[in-house]
């Protein structure tokens, strides 16, 4: 079976392990996911190709002992990510400023706009991405938008204050309720 | 809020800034300490760290530049006559017992017993223990039991089964290997000996994995 037919899971074991196709076979299959978060974070294509080296790096170390209990491979390496591209802003000392990274997020995630696979094929099963961003876009906008900011921009409560033109606590408050709905819709999906 | 890590008092709003890494140092090293002896916060920051995970899969897929994955591979696939991939460290094996001991009381023990004459200065000092994508679990603590030198290793969430080796890196660069260890249940606290005078000289704390020499969790110590 060509490597790129085997599903997440296998192509991680398979980079534990050395192997030369799925390690090629993974890097393919998340490197626009991987690349797309930390761009979100870094704003600087530059930074965000550093990262996203870092985070399969980091993913190669730890894949020997991946445990699926604690989430799908998919967001097991973007959480990898984030934190990657987090750690690459401080060690920067400088916040992003292109705030055009920030409008092309928000737009992507909550108006629909068409992203590669998020958005998913009508005929295939909904993914997970899928789901949640049905139910961001159900959601009041504005805590829709403070959770992405966070959560996907890896902005702090005071940048979405700042950004929004809100009060810190107003961001704060938007950014716990909007996860606290986004968790009241997970339970309530099959 | 809680101010002090009591498991009388919850964490509540601070744990989504811990969840989303906005939290650092010495406040992020309390909370995981609150984490390890209270389920119930626990249990609402695994909810909270689910939840987040779930909105990253929604990130918008942008493609790298052309050869990115080349780029990767060659980092992380051994190239033909490249030198064993790790430095060729100092290091002493330390014989380590695993302490059966509830987590929380292990805690305290450390810093019950700071204040006395002969511990290390940094005796308490604690530092999260952090999975690879970042989530906390355990936090590493610098103590002084029965007048020796040593560390207090608390661990939740280890993978089942798996055994650990603890890599201490000193400031000086000499790496000290303890172990090896392997918590029951994926949770457990382990008593680390440190040779005589490296308590104060500590820096990183690792926990690798034996069977395949990779490292599960980290805790940094700042000098």
């Amino acid at each position: 079976m060509p490597r790129s037919d085997l599903d997440d899971a296998a192509l991680l074991a398979g980079l534990a392990v050395d192997d030369h196709d799925a390690a090629v076979a993974f890097v393919r299959r998340f490197q626009a996911k991987v690349f797309g978060l930390a761009l979100a974070v870094t704003h600087d294509p530059a930074l965000a190709d550093d990262v996203a080296q870092e985070a399969f790096v980091r993913a190669w170390r730890s894949a020997a002992i991946y445990d699926n209990t604690r989430g799908t491979v998919t967001t097991w390496l973007l959480t990898i990510t984030r934190n990657a591209a987090i750690d690459a802003v401080r060690a920067r000392r400088a916040t992003p400023t292109d705030d055009s990274v920030l409008d092309g997020l928000l737009h992507t995630t909550l108006a629909g706009a068409a992203t590669g696979d998020v958005t998913g094929d009508a005929v295939t099963t909904r993914t997970e991405a899928d789901r949640l961003l049905r139910r961001l876009r159900t959601m009041p906008t504005e805590q829709a938008r403070a959770v992405v900011l966070a959560v996907i921009g890896g902005c702090t409560a005071q940048q979405v204050s700042q950004r929004e033109g809100v009060p810190l606590g107003t961001a704060k408050t938007r950014i716990r309720t909007g996860l606290r709905r986004l968790r009241a819709g997970q339970e309530r999906t099959p | 809020v809680n101010g002090r890590g009591s498991h009388d008092e919850h964490l509540d709003g601070e744990l989504v800034d811990l969840a989303l890494g906005l939290v650092d140092g010495p406040d992020r090293a309390r909370m995981a300490t609150h984490l390890l002896g209270c389920s119930a916060c626990r249990e609402e920051y695994d909810d909270i760290v689910g939840t987040l995970r779930e909105v990253l899969a929604a990130t918008p897929e942008v493609e790298p530049t052309l050869g990115f994955d080349a780029r990767v591979l060659s980092r992380v696939l051994p190239q033909a006559g490249d030198p064993a991939p790790r430095p060729a460290w100092r290091r002493h094996l330390w014989s380590a017992a695993a302490a059966a001991v509830a987590i929380p009381g292990l805690l305290l023990v450390g810093r019950a017993l700071a204040g006395s004459g002969s511990e290390p200065d940094r005796s308490g000092e604690i530092a999260e223990l952090a999975a690879p994508d970042g989530d906390l679990v355990g936090t590493v603590s610098i103590s002084d039991l029965d007048g020796r030198a040593t560390m207090v290793v608390a661990v939740i969430d280890a993978p089942p089964g798996a055994r650990y080796l603890c890599r201490t890196t000193l400031q000086d660069g000499t790496v000290v290997e303890s172990g090896p260890w392997t918590p029951s249940d994926g949770r457990g606290a382990w008593v680390v000996p440190l040779p005589d005078g490296a308590a104060d000289d500590v820096a990183d704390v690792e926990l690798v994995v034996t069977a395949t020499d990779r490292t599960w969790s980290a805790a940094h110590f700042d000098t």
